[in-house]
């Protein structure tokens, strides 16, 4: 079947014509160039250019990750900028994964290789729809570009998925490249020197005063502003909003309060319909999309109408998506902040897409009436995810200051800071780079400590009477190498999260007597899965051959994932800090069990990142053991993965240990 | 008409591994112009339209998984008719006549890594890759190793003649040469052949392990199992494996060859210093066949 290119190019036409619009006045957006994603998180940017220089790097180096904040205008520049290079040698194709529906993880798993997995987006997801073969059969002096946008709405291991996939596409296809948008995340990349990593700039006070001119006719809106108000300014989204909107506010959820109420028109009762509605389309669905009669069900017939009549909600078939995520995730958390009895994990899972996006929780934050609310609210974030804990209180503001108190603020970026120093590198990596893009005063303080005595000097400084606080910072600041009380292990069973993680941390940096060890073990066996797995996390610092023994029982037996994820973490950790005769040992037993851990797909996972411990504290024959499992792992049929990832990984570790340890061929 | 890559276009891409491998290629090739900085191409020139008839670069790390990540670069970068990989590797002794010096053109590549264990058992698996170029060989490799011209671009003699004794030199060993030699089949050739290196075309096993020690029961394993195998590396699967991949597309079929200058046997004890005192004549030997061989190539017409 012949398809000639000027067909694919009105499929594309057609897709680009479709709502929402560009932002009136147009905007001129600025894209800065970052050398790592050190630079990328602490704003150090190489260059700055026009977007046009997106098209000319995809070009000349096959990749490019445009990594940006929600609202920062990734899909209006991509829609520009293909418009643009449209042309008889140019065959832009946008891949759309705000379209992803919750059959696609489902189906995303039938495909094993690149192609089958590119076939599936560009089938699927991309106008103007095409094939890899139908791509490799345009002339050979087409350049083909697939534009892909949102890749933060998908989750975190399907992501990466695409993004190899992605890598595949540039290295194989004829004329091909890549130019992919994404929220400020560390990716793992298969070859980071591949990718060009690129941001959009912040919109500078004469560009926010310029266009508020244009747009209102005066930038008195500026003058007005206070400083919370100016930095959300600052962003494509909201600044577009104040325009049409006439006024400006100072967080997220006040922009989009005034929104469905001006706009809209929903009335309070109307509002909490909607946003019971896209709670329940979170909660049902792993994405963005939902349909439309279920929505409808919740939120009532004149909800459906006022949105669709504002193109609030844009439909396809029977699926609906909001025109903008960010107006989603407000609704969610409206209703999520009503309720203290949804801020449990599994609903935080939901509303996050399994801790990929965490703008819902910010929402939800800046929408509760008191600091202690919110403080109570970061908490049972912080019993399901540190990071997002973090995330939240430091992007949550209120009036320009924290919606949650200096003192859990303290807790969370101490809890994080002492983490740089973590033995697994990918824990170390991750911490750092938020405590980097968190970007606050506190936080950089924190992050540029040098050691974790500063870390706790940091808390030390913080004048507090809260008792909950106080009683943290005593667990936190004890000198490492203390015995501590019977009373004081029983701390790990504590029901605050705060104080029983803490507690599982600090005993790691204790000594803890035989007895005591044992008690913990005993702690597998407990009821309870988080108790279970602080246990495990804390014998991870002790490495003999009882504890080896009991946690290779709970990899084996433990039913629930997270346990064994802390378990081969544990494992691995008394590997490293033990002796030869330990780390044989667990290697061996490691290598029995391989077959089965494969299988496992948190352990496993877990597994990858974990075997990448400090290279500096590595002991010399961390390289040969670790090699030994990799290669069972390649030369296993039914591995799971390709032949290729399993020689990925093991290149990675010649490479990250192989000048340390020296001898190993 | 040649395909362009990224940064320009390649008739043939020399791919070399050690720092034993790349000076003989780049002295040979006059390749003094990086054609790019940041980027690790050489050429004779860098040339203002980008269109190079032969381009080399040095890998950074050994076996086959950083091969292929190169190889997918060049391609990307230039999209080459014709890839080669140029450099050493150990020889089998008593096989195909081998001796020292000698250059090993593969025509055949085995990978004998990838296997099944079995309680009792040890059972070899296979992965897909593509196999020399049929054209080069045909064409290119079989009438220059004929003329024998070559040889003249070695830049110097080779090393004296290891005093190496073969694998067991025991009166079983001895008795089973005489054997051997009373039914016809011949005693092993001698390490070297004086100043005459000769090219071969022959099987090649490529891993991921230097294979070295005589006595080791999985080398001889491998070497039993690979019966027919003249030379032992750590790269050709690699390259093998990314042309294969690359061949995905209807306007592209890249074609590769692996040439190796033979430094050492491996089923020979002392097999490490005689590699450390033949790598750079056996690098040497390679450079001279393989620089010769582009000439012809870039000599012959190229695609309208």
């Amino acid at each position: 079947m012949a398809i000639s290119l000027s067909d694919l190019h009105s499929e594309l036409r057609s897709a680009l014509d479709a709502p929402p619009a560009e932002p009136q006045p147009p905007f001129d957006f600025r894209i800065g160039w970052c050398g790592s994603y050190e630079d990328l998180f602490t704003s150090r940017i190489q260059v700055r250019t026009e977007p046009g220089v997106l098209f000319a790097r995809a070009l000349e180096n096959g990749r490019v990750l445009l990594h940006a904040r929600g609202g920062s205008a990734k899909t209006s520049i991509f829609r520009r900028l293909m418009r643009e290079i449209l042309g008889p040698r140019c065959l832009p194709v946008w891949i759309n994964l705000r379209r992803w529906t919750t059959p696609d993880y489902t189906a995303w798993k039938e495909y094993h290789t690149s192609t089958a997995r590119l076939n599936f987006l560009l089938e699927t997801h991309a106008s103007p729809r095409v094939t890899t073969v139908l791509l490799d059969a345009l002339p050979a002096n087409v350049t083909r570009v697939l534009f892909v946008d949102g890749l933060n709405e998908i989750l975190m291991d399907v992501a990466e998925d695409i993004l190899n996939a992605l890598d595949s596409f540039a290295r194989l296809m004829l004329g091909g490249s890549v130019i992919v948008g994404d929220r400020m995340v560390r990716r793992e990349l298969s070859d980071p020197e591949a990718w060009q990593l690129a941001t959009i700039m912040p919109f500078s006070e004469s560009e926010i005063r310029s266009y508020l001119t244009r747009g209102l006719g005066s930038d008195e809106m500026y003058d007005a502003a206070d400083e919370a108000t100016r930095a959300l300014l600052a962003s494509p989204y909201f600044l577009n909003a104040a325009i049409h909107d006439g006024h400006a506010a100072p967080t997220r959820s006040a922009v989009h309060a005034q929104w469905f109420k001006d706009h809209a028109s929903l009335t309070t009762e109307e509002l909490a319909r909607a946003s019971e509605a896209a709670f329940e389309a979170y909660r049902h669905n792993k994405t963005r999309n939902f349909r439309l009669a279920d929505f409808q069900r919740v939120a009532g017939e004149s909800v459906v109408h006022k949105l669709l009549r504002e193109n609030v909600l844009l439909v396809t078939g029977d699926q609906a998506c909001f025109d903008h995520h960010l107006k989603h995730d407000y609704l969610a958390a409206y209703y999520l902040a009503q309720d203290p009895e949804l801020w449990i994990p599994a609903t935080f899972n939901r509303v996050t897409f399994w801790a990929s996006s965490f703008e819902t929780l910010v929402m939800a934050l800046e929408l509760l009436d008191t600091t202690a609310a919110a403080d109570h609210f970061v908490r049972r974030v912080y019993d399901w995810n540190q990071y997002g804990a973090a995330y939240a209180a430091t992007e949550a503001r209120d009036r320009g200051r924290l919606r949650v108190s200096k003192e859990m603020e303290t807790v969370l970026l101490a809890v994080l800071a002492d983490r740089q120093w973590d033995l697994m590198s990918a824990t170390a990596t991750r911490v750092k780079d938020g405590l980097l893009m968190f970007g606050t005063p506190e936080s950089t303080a924190f992050v540029t400590a040098r050691s974790r005595e500063e870390v706790v000097a940091i808390v030390d400084r913080v004048e507090s009477h809260d008792p909950l606080f106080l009683s943290w910072r005593a667990l936190f600041t004890r000198p490492s190498g203390e015995i501590i009380s019977d009373s004081e292990l029983a701390l790990i069973e504590d029901p605050s999260s705060l104080v029983g993680w803490t507690m599982s941390n600090t005993l790691k940096r204790m000594k803890v007597p035989e007895v005591q060890q044992a008690r913990l073990r005993e702690l597998l066996y407990h009821k309870s899965m988080t108790i279970r797995w602080r246990a495990v996390h804390t014998l991870g610092g002790f490495p003999n051959p009882a504890n080896v023994r009991v946690l290779l029982g709970r990899l084996d037996n433990d039913l629930d994932p997270w346990v064994r994820y802390g378990t081969i973490r544990s494992l691995l950790e008394i590997a490293a800090l033990g002796d030869s005769r330990i780390r044989v040992r667990v290697f061996s037993a490691l290598r029995e069990r391989l077959a089965k851990i494969v299988r496992d797909e948190k352990t496993i996972q877990e597994f990858e990142r974990a075997i990448f411990i400090d290279r500096i504290r590595a002991p010399k024959d961390w390289l040969a053991n670790a090699l030994g499992l990799v290669q069972v792992l390649r030369d296993v049929e039914d591995s799971g993965k390709p032949r290729s990832h399993w020689e990925e990984l093991a290149y990675r570790l010649r490479d990250t240990y192989e000048v340390v340890t020296e001898a190993v061929t | 008409m040649a395909l362009r890559g990224r940064l320009g276009s390649a008739r043939v891409v020399v791919l070399t591994i050690t720092d034993d491998e790349f000076p003989p290629v780049q002295q040979i090739f006059q390749a003094g112009a990086q054609i790019m900085v940041g980027r690790p191409y050489f050429a004779s020139a860098v040339s203002p339209s980008q269109e190079y008839g032969v381009i080399i670069r040095q890998i950074a790390d050994r076996t086959n998984h950083p091969t292929a990540n190169a190889v997918g670069k060049a391609i990307e970068h230039f999209r080459p008719e014709f890839l080669i990989l140029a450099g050493t590797a150990g020889g089998v002794h008593g096989r195909e006549n081998i001796a020292l010096g000698d250059v090993v053109v593969a025509n055949y590549v085995d990978y004998c890594e990838f296997r099944k264990l079995l309680p009792r058992r040890n059972l070899s698996r296979r992965v897909p890759f593509d196999q020399p170029s049929l054209y080069l060989r045909e064409n290119f490799v079989d009438p220059l190793r004929r003329r024998n011209d070559w040889m003249n671009k070695i830049p110097g003699p080779p090393p004296p003649a290891p005093s190496l004794s073969p694998r067991w030199p025991s009166p079983m060993r001895v008795l089973t040469q005489a054997l051997r030699a009373s039914v016809g089949a011949g005693i092993p050739a001698p390490l070297t052949q004086g100043n005459v290196p000769k090219v071969l075309q022959a099987n090649i096993v490529s891993g991921e392990k230097i294979w070295g020690d005589p006595t080791s029961i999985e080398q001889r394993r491998m070497l039993r199992e690979y019966d027919k195998v003249a030379a032992i590396e750590t790269e050709a699967v690699g390259l093998a494996t990314e042309v294969f991949a690359q061949r995905s597309s209807v306007h592209y079929n890249p074609q590769y060859l692996v040439i190796r200058g033979i430094s050492d046997m491996v089923n020979l004890k002392g097999n490490d210093p005689t590699r450390h005192q033949w790598s750079g004549y056996a690098a040497a030997a390679a450079a001279a066949f393989t620089f010769c061989l582009v000439q012809d190539i870039l000599a012959a017409p190229a695609p309208l």
